[in-house]
This record gives C-alpha cells, sequence and structure tokens, in this order.
C-alpha cells in the first residue's frame, strides 16, 4: 500500500472567494501563515492565489502605497485558473513529481465536480520525507552500492542474518546517471559495530559508500 | 577540602566482559592500570575499591523489569529469550555473573562520587565507567547498566544539586540524555560524530530537552573526520560559556577515547592531543565552577593497545595533576608486545604524521563552525 495523498493532507482548508479583496485575501494569507489560497465558492474549487501573485499587485514598500486599489480590486482577476490538482488517492510520489516538475508550491485536492478537500503543500512531501528517513530507532547506517541484478540485494541481507543483526530500514534508489546498472541501498542496522558486515560485504565485490574514508568532491 | 584524588579500581572489573571476539575488552582496563603503575604515577594509597551498586539505586534510572532480565539472563546465559531487552544480541551478549558484574561498575561510579560529595577526595576518576547508552529498559551499544545515569540520579535524589554531564565519546550520548531529558538541574553535554554517520544516530542539535528540561540537553555533532583543532575549538566555544551560564555544583564527565584516529568502530580523526587537552578543560571547569568537584569515567575505546592506555593515562595524570612521561616505560612496552603480539607506542603524544591529509578538510571544518553557531545561538536565550 503506497503512501497516498490522503494520508498527508491537510483537511482544513484556509479559502477565499472570487469576490473578496485582494487586501483580504492578503490579511487571510498572513494572519495564517499559509503561501496558497485556494478560491472556492461553495465548496468548488475556482482558482488558487499564491504569495507570489499578491507579491505582484501589491505596491513596492519603496513606493508610495495605494492600499485603495488592494482594497478594490477582487481576487478573481488575479487569480490561477487553471489549477493542477490531485486526487486523495493519488500518491505521494505523484504530488511530489507534479509539485518539482510545475516548479509550484501546492496542490488543492478536489473530488468529483472540483470540490475541494484538503490541499497538499511542498512542506507537506518534506515531512513525509522526514519521518521516513527519521531516525526512530538506534542504529549504525551503512550505504552500498549493488548491481542492478536479481538476487543481489538478497545476498547482503543474507550476510546481515548470518552476523544476527536486526535490519531497522531499507532505502532503495536507482545509482543515477553515473551509476548505470547500479542501485544504492541506505541499510540502518541495529548495532554499534558494523565492520565485521561492511567487510564481508566489500568482499562480495559490491562498492560500500559509507562507511569510507572521505575523497575528493564527489 | 583534601587535595586528593582517586582512582577506583579492582580486579573485579575484568569480569565485565562478553567474550574473546568482542570489541569491548576489559583487558583495556589492565593495560591502562599496568602502564600507570609502571609510570610511577599510581600508588596503593590513591586506589579506591568499587562497592556493588544496590538494587535500589540501580532502579533510580532501570526499570525493575530489566533489571530482572540481567539476573536471570546471568545466571543462565542459555536460559531463554532476552532479546526484548536487547540482551543476547551481537552487540550485547549475554554472559555469566552479568548483574553482578555490572553492578560493580556502577557501584564504582557511585563510590566516585561519595568520595567526591563526602570531603574524602577532590576528584574521582572511574575508568570502568561511563556505560552511557544504558537505557532504562534495556541494554544498547555494550553498555547493561548505565552507570553514569545511576550516579546523576543518586546525586539529584540524595543533595538535590545541579549536576553537569560532559560526554566526550565518539558516540553520542543517548541513554543519559533520555533519562534526564526533562530535567532542568541536569545539564547533558554530549560531543560526537554526527548521528547521521555513526551509531546510536541521536544526538541531533535540535534534540534540546523536553518539558522543564528544555534547553538543559546540548547536542554537538561532528562531521566524520574531524581533526583535534576544530573539536577543541567547539568544546571551548559552546561547552565552557554554557558550563559557566549553568553553574553545577558537581562536574560527570565520560571520557570515551574512541574519537581517535585509530579508532576501528568510528570515523574521527583525533589524536592524543585532544585526549590531553579535554581532560585539561574538564578538570579546569570543576575548579572554577565546583570547588574541584569532578567525577571523570570511561567509556567507548576499541584501539586497546595503541589508544586506551595512553589516553586514560593522560586523564589520570591531569586529573590527579601527576606528570606523565613522553617516553613510555620499557618494561611496560615489552611486556603487552609479547601478549598482545602487536607494536605498542613508544611514546605518549602520537607522530605528527599519524592522520593523513583529509581531502575535504576546509569543508569540514567550516560544517562544524556552522553547527557550533547554530548550538549558540539556540542555547543562549536559556541562560
Amino acid at each position: 500500500m503506497p503512501v497516498l495523498v490522503e494520508d498527508i493532507m491537510t483537511r482544513k482548508v484556509i479559502t477565499a472567494t472570487p469576490e473578496h479583496s485582494v487586501m483580504d485575501t492578503l490579511k487571510i494569507a498572513r494572519q495564517n501563515r499559509i503561501r496558497h489560497v485556494p478560491i472556492v465558492e461553495g465548496n468548488v474549487l475556482k482558482g488558487v492565489v499564491s504569495d507570489r501573485d499578491l507579491r505582484d499587485v501589491s505596491p513596492s514598500v519603496l513606493a508610495s502605497m495605494d492600499l485603495e486599489l488592494l482594497e478594490k480590486t477582487k481576487v478573481k482577476d488575479i487569480m490561477v485558473t487553471n489549477v493542477i490538482t490531485v486526487h486523495p488517492l493519488d500518491t505521494v510520489e505523484d504530488a511530489a513529481r507534479l509539485l518539482y516538475e510545475n516548479k509550484i508550491g501546492c496542490l488543492p485536492v478536489v473530488v468529483g465536480g472540483n470540490r475541494l478537500v484538503g490541499i497538499v503543500t511542498d512542506g507537506d512531501i518534506l515531512f513525509c520525507f522526514v519521518e521516513m528517513m527519521g531516525v526512530l530507532e538506534r542504529g549504525s547506517v551503512i550505504r552500498l552500492n549493488i548491481p542492478d541484478k536479481p538476487g543481489s540485494l538478497m545476498k547482503v541481507l543474507e550476510l546481515i542474518a548470518k552476523h544476527k543483526i536486526s535490519i531497522i530500514s531499507i532505502f532503495m534508489l536507482p545509482a543515477g546517471e553515473k551509476g548505470k546498472g547500479k542501485r544504492e541501498v541506505t541499510l540502518r542496522l541495529q548495532t554499534i559495530d558494523p565492520s565485521d558486515i561492511v567487510d564481508d560485504i566489500k568482499k562480495l565485490g559490491y562498492e560500500i559508500i559509507w562507511p569510507e574514508f572521505w575523497g575528493e568532491k564527489r | 577540602m583534601t587535595e586528593k584524588a582517586v582512582f577506583i579500581y579492582s580486579d573485579d572489573y575484568l569480569k565485565y566482559k562478553f567474550g574473546e571476539k568482542h570489541p569491548l575488552n576489559p583487558i583495556r582496563l589492565e593495560i591502562t592500570y599496568d602502564l600507570l603503575t609502571e609510570m610511577g604515577v599510581l600508588d596503593e594509597k590513591d586506589i579506591m575499591c568499587p562497592r556493588m551498586a544496590k538494587e535500589e539505586e540501580l532502579a533510580l534510572v532501570h526499570s525493575p523489569e530489566y533489571i530482572n532480565a540481567v539476573v536471570d539472563a546471568g545466571r543462565n546465559p542459555n536460559g531463554g529469550d532476552f532479546t526484548n531487552f536487547e540482551l543476547g544480541t551481537e552487540d550485547n551478549p549475554i554472559f555469566e555473573g552479568m548483574h553482578e558484574a555490572s553492578s560493580l561498575i556502577a557501584g564504582g561510579t557511585l563510590t566516585a562520587v561519595e568520595a567526591v560529595m563526602e570531603g574524602k577526595a577532590r576528584h574521582a576518576v572511574n575508568i570502568a565507567g561511563g556505560l552511557h547508552h544504558a537505557q532504562r529498559d534495556r541494554a544498547s551499544g555494550f553498555c547493561i547498566y548505565n552507570d553514569a545515569a545511576v550516579a546523576i540520579a543518586y546525586l539529584r535524589k540524595k543533595y538535590d544539586i545541579r549536576v553537569m554531564y560532559i560526554d566526550t565519546d565518539a558516540h553520542h550520548g543517548d541513554g543519559v540524555q533520555d533519562i534526564f531529558y526533562d530535567d532542568p538541574d541536569v545539564l547533558v553535554v554530549s560531543l560526537h560524530e554526527s548521528g547521521h554517520y555513526l551509531f546510536p544516530g541521536t544526538g541531533d542539535i535540535y534534540e534540546q530537552g523536553t518539558g522543564l528540561g528544555f534547553g538543559s540537553t546540548i547536542n554537538i555533532p561532528f562531521e566524520p573526520f574531524t581533526e583535534d583543532e576544530s573539536w577543541i575549538s567547539a568544546f571551548e566555544r559552546v561547552v565552557i560559556p554554557n558550563a559557566r551560564a549553568f553553574a553545577p555544583h558537581i562536574i560527570i564527565s565520560q571520557h570515551g577515547c574512541d574519537g581517535h584516529h585509530l579508532d576501528p568502530l568510528t570515523h574521527l580523526s583525533l589524536t592524543m592531543k585532544s585526549y590531553e587537552e579535554i581532560p585539561r578543560l574538564v578538570h579546569m571547569l570543576a575548579e572554577q565552577l565546583c570547588e574541584g568537584r569532578l567525577v571523570a569515567l570511561g567509556g567507548g575505546g576499541y584501539n586497546i593497545w595503541q589508544v586506551v592506555p595512553r589516553a586514560w593515562a593522560l586523564l589520570w595524570c591531569q586529573i590527579a595533576q601527576r606528570d606523565p612521561q613522553e617516553k613510555l616505560p620499557e618494561s611496560w612496552i615489552k611486556k603487552w608486545e609479547s601478549i598482545s603480539g602487536e607494536k605498542l607506542p613508544q611514546t605518549m603524544s602520537d607522530p605528527p604524521d599519524l592522520v593523513p591529509p583529509i581531502p575535504r578538510r576546509e569543508e569540514i571544518i567550516e560544517k562544524n563552525n556552522i553547527t557550533m553557531n547554530r548550538v549558540l545561538r539556540q542555547s543562549v536565550m536559556f541562560f
């Protein structure tokens, strides 16, 4: 079961309506310390304004303040209407990729007929990542590259089992452009002394990234 | 008040032994003791015998279930599964008489604390102590009973005084931190290799205590391959002002020497310079802030031939104000070389080229400075 948008989204969304003035919307954003305000009619999503949209239409602090204009302008005239949204059953990976590829900071979560049920921000994704990487149990870290072949991770796991050491977490990534044909594995093991395991992994011919002496910049 | 320093020691300390192949080999205590004796800086009248810690003293920090498990496991090493308590793992194997051996070490630290508090000694050193990973309800990282925590809890209960704990082991002092995390009268300071690289993984700068104790935990994590100068400057810049502001009544220090370049378990690049300087700084703080009241403990140290005896000999010499000779005694070298089959160091200090040039040295120093500044910024607000 992957982690889903509905697992990490904020359900109580702070919103404004298209008829709100830019000034009021700016106040809503500041008071709630948020950077994105979904604009709704009833509970139907009509658009989004970000702190940048609001800043773009605010007078410069260096120029004379024309507050009247901010009060007169309606938010519907400056909001973004072609909003990128997600569904509660989208995965967190999907949400992360949308944020990253479109260089945006939030994704309103909508269901049938554009009804707003939540919001996911880059902060929520980061928090999810912090939790996944987080140290919940005491252990030692080993990072290594294994060949991208069936059974290569198994060899490492068998070796750890032979030492009767519990695995706290495993994190596996494709090794990227430079490491074609390899996969990068980060293991957290329940031991203060992983040195025997590291030696055994080296004997398999696998490349240890940590613990290893730091050479020049990668 | 007496000017005396005492050395807590007994041959029975050697019974805290997990097995022949285990990295924590208690023979390191004997090699150190022998070096001090051969150097002529330790004699009979400096030595005080450790007492056993009572079960109710252990229970000041450990759960009764855990103590019972240690007792049971030690009586019948093959008689059951104690892995819930992290006993019987590769790190913490069960051995016969485990409870008694561990109680003697905890008792040794209590003996040290009593000697200092009752005015029998100005300072006390217990190199068998410093088992800082042991948690309230389980063993961890070669540590069964947390002698430092037992002694701090004893001081808090019996005297209700402010205690500063300074931990300079390469590993984070997580057990002591967790046990006093909410106590504003125990300042727990740990300097260690970053948990992103080394066991136990904790000890980040944002771990600052909880509730009333918020601010009374200070962590200084170092990058791997940190060298003497960067390490010592962090101690001077962060630990000294915080110690002054906290104004402890007594200092308990943990002197694990596994941050040495030659230690097989960690990745710091310290030399004997640090292990000469750390006791000097800790001793200075105790004199300036606590009328000398200082209990210094051992801790990690897994290069038992080249590093541990010299580091802890320097610890004793600094605290007892004895003169360590640069040239180590021939007799000591000969005896232990024949036993170990290893080449032993000839001098107290390390050769200047011991640590190879660290390629990313400047970046490591810069990152450590950023860490120090962050810790300083968040700690000044509490005092």
